[in-house]
């Protein structure tokens, strides 16, 4: 008889961001593979069933120190690979196996042998996942669980809800705890790395151009092979037998041009230095991804030559723009390309944010500064072509600064000690914000000054006045 | 000039973005503005470099940014090296427009912030050696603190890349002959490059005339006019541009916001 574990770990992702303070699927794919590859001490055929969800076949186990140690062994070895929350239930079937394991109160949930149909008759037909029509249909029948489900003949069952191509309605025979899903030997990693020994010390890229190129050349030709894009690539550095350096260089679209990857290698070698010389090198392509092909619509080329042109046209121009990130991105570490984006803020400091254009570089604390705003409203009833105030260009810390007053109106500033006298001043603005956190209590004044002593240029401020404190600061210059 | 040339340019006035396609390429870009296009530059010339002087207040990031707004229209593209970091994001959101005029793709407008000194040449390189943008605009008061005098870290790196020294011009110049882009280098008086390097030179300061703009209690605004005077090829050319703007509305003029943190009774 068959016996079948099943491991679940609900918070699988929340576990997997947590320790690498990043998210994508790429990277639940890649933990998960770390965790099999240590789960096969436990059992040699394991299946993946879904995010955080895994089978293990746990048949002859009585030979081994019976099922429950089993069980123990899979918790700790799960444990040690950093996910200390989960569960583990053992059935006939997968579906009961799973179904096991989904128990709150119990860590470990042996179903005996033969008693899958038992274990399963009082729970809900919600294990199930049927489309919610039908689900809707039993309950009106009354079939709530799925002891009442297995009790009805087969024929009748799939009379009405079987699909032309199913002999047996599938549900139903879950419901008895018959469940064809087993675990499977799993199919060997893809590792795509390469090693070489220079032989002599190195110290430039041009003593190591040739080597780089032959390692990419056969890395690219294994991807090519596979049908894979490489997504990451990490160079590690050696001097004898100890690594002294390693680079990770993400890519912002897959791609398996060892042109290209030269060059992103070469620009990393040129933004860091060499802190020693290597002996040896090794190239890793740590991510990678399934090759794409489009389908070139023939219909549409025959129409509209001219506009197709001009579409590929575009995309070579987004390629181009990629590149151009991608070169960034490996000679200055990260992202330092920016447009910027309105946030509906009260300040005006605030009221816009610097975001990357790279969208892997947009982090948490940047999209928490955000507060969407509509811009189309804005440009439909504002005067796009007219300028909204002058570009200030702000000093930053503000420096303070004294201001003589006449009539309670400034009338001269004493600014990176010089006096300027005040030629025109606007009426003062008041804005108070965010009490609750930080009081800000402020005059705007715009001044246009002009020098005491002749031979200085004429300056247009923003002069603030902070009522709290009650001192006076120039806060930006308007250029 | 023909009769159609004409009528475009005046229907371009009349209802800008409509008429200028990036996708023709013509070896001056057009910016909107009369005195810049009929005079002696006819506007900003592709593949050169041009420099746009003066000191740190005098306007001209304001009409540099009103030009923007008209390139980005018409679906150029631009880039602007920030050096001191000290552009506002605020200054700069609604420029970009998202409307599709005249079946043309929006311009985009990307700012490069948060170089190293040593990095400024690499990265005006590799945006000309693109292919991507039709305006690359520098600012070039890298080097100065607050105070107008050299940064000491500056100093150092200075050894390194002098941005005085032919060659770098000579490198940029030789980069943007093989491409489409057109070089604006903003620079204060105190950090000018020799000026043979420049097809165009354009220096700023404020004018005499101030515009003010009346609200309910006094003076919302202060508008002083821009002189301008441009030179190329031995020819120069002086001018007074009027600005025009709107009163922001982020500033409100109301009462402080009660505290209402105390403790309660």
């Amino acid at each position: 008889m068959p016996r079948i574990a099943c491991l679940r770990i609900p918070k699988f992702q929340i576990a997997v961001q947590q320790k690498h303070e990043q998210c994508d699927e790429v990277l639940y794919k890649i933990t998960e593979r770390k965790l099999i590859a240590d789960l096969l001490n436990c059992s040699p055929k394991i299946k993946v069933q879904e995010m955080g969800v895994i089978l293990l076949d746990a048949s002859g186990l009585s030979l081994r120190g019976g099922e429950s140690k089993f069980c123990h062994h899979v918790l700790k070895t799960t444990s040690m690979a950093g996910f200390t929350d989960a569960y583990i239930g053992i059935a006939d079937s997968a579906f009961a196996a799973m179904i096991a394991s989904i128990s709150k109160h119990r860590r470990i949930n042996i179903i005996e042998n033969d008693k899958d149909a038992q274990f399963l008759a009082p729970l809900s037909i919600k294990h199930l996942n049927l489309p919610d029509d039908i689900e809707d249909t039993l309950l009106v029948l009354g079939i709530t669980n799925m002891g009442k489900l297995a009790s009805i003949p087969i024929s009748e069952l799939n009379a009405r809800f079987a699909k032309a191509s199913e002999i047996v309605w599938k549900p139903w025979e879950l419901a008895q705890g018959i469940d064809n899903r087993q675990p499977t030997l799993p199919a060997l990693e893809k590792v795509f790395e390469c090693v070489l020994d220079l032989g002599s010390a190195a110290s430039q890229f041009n003593e190591i151009l040739f080597a780089l190129k032959a390692m990419l050349d056969r890395l690219i030709n294994d991807l090519k092979q596979n049908g894979l894009l490489a997504q990451e690539l990490i160079v590690s550095l050696y001097h004898e037998t100890q690594k002294f350096d390693e680079r990770t260089l993400p890519l912002m679209q897959p791609t398996n041009e060892s042109k290209f990857l030269l060059e992103i290698i070469r620009l990393s070698l040129n933004a860091k230095p060499l802190t020693r010389e290597l002996t040896s090198i090794k190239l890793a392509i740590s991510r990678f991804t399934n090759e794409k092909w489009e389908q070139t619509n023939l219909d549409k080329l025959e129409n509209n030559s001219k506009d197709t042109v001009s579409e590929s046209a575009n995309t070579k121009l987004k390629q181009a723009e990629l590149l151009l990130l991608q070169r960034f991105a490996a000679r200055l570490g990260k992202s330092k390309i920016f447009k910027a984006q309105a946030s509906d803020q009260y300040l005006s400091e605030n009221a816009g944010v610097w975001v990357p254009i790279a969208n892997d570089s947009i982090n948490n604390s940047i999209k928490a500064n955000i507060l969407p705003l509509d811009l189309n409203y804005l440009q439909e009833k504002g005067h796009r072509n007219m300028l909204s105030d002058l570009v200030l260009r702000p000093t930053l810390p503000a420096p303070e600064v004294l201001v003589q007053l006449s009539n309670a109106k400034p009338a001269a500033v004493n600014y990176r000690k010089r006096w300027y006298k005040i030629k025109c001043i606007t009426t003062p603005e008041y804005l108070s914000s965010q009490w609750w956190s930080n009081a800000i209590s402020k005059d705007y004044y715009k001044i246009l000054v002009e020098p005491v002593n002749a031979g200085q240029q004429t300056l247009l401020m923003l002069l603030t006045h902070d009522k709290l404190r009650n001192n006076w600061h120039v806060e930006g210059i308007y250029d | 000039m023909s009769p159609v040339t004409k009528l475009r340019e005046h229907l371009e006035n009349l209802f800008p973005g409509q008429w200028i396609n990036p996708k023709q390429r013509t070896k001056t870009l057009s910016t909107g503005l009369a005195f810049l296009d009929k005079g002696i530059t006819r506007g900003l010339a592709r593949q050169r470099i041009s420099a746009w002087v003066g000191p740190a207040s005098c306007g001209k990031t304001s009409l540099l940014r009103s030009i923007i707004g008209r390139w980005l229209d018409c679906g150029f593209e631009i880039t602007y090296i920030d050096t001191q970091d000290k552009l506002l994001a605020s200054n700069w959101i609604c420029l970009e427009n998202t409307e599709n005029k005249n079946n043309q793709s929006p311009g985009k407008f990307w700012v490069v912030r948060d170089l190293a000194y040593k990095d400024y040449l690499w990265a005006t390189e590799a945006l000309i050696r693109s292919h991507v943008f039709d305006v690359l605009i520098l600012d070039m008061d890298f080097s100065l603190d607050n105070q107008g005098s050299i940064k000491q870290a500056d100093k150092q790196a200075n050894t390194q890349v002098n941005w005085r020294s032919n060659k770098i011009y000579a490198r940029l110049q030789n980069a943007l002959s093989k491409s489409k882009t057109a070089l604006l280098l903003l620079t204060s008086n105190n950090h000018l490059p020799p000026s043979w390097h420049f097809y165009t030179r354009l220096d700023f300061h404020w004018g005499t005339n101030v515009q003010h703009t009346q609200g309910l209690q006094g003076n919302t605004m202060l508008l002083p006019s821009i002189n301008c005077s441009i030179s190329k090829d031995g020819l120069s050319h002086n001018t007074e541009v009027p600005i025009i703007a709107y009163a922001a509305n982020r500033l409100f003029t109301h009462s402080q916001v009660p505290d209402r943190r105390s403790a309660k009774t």
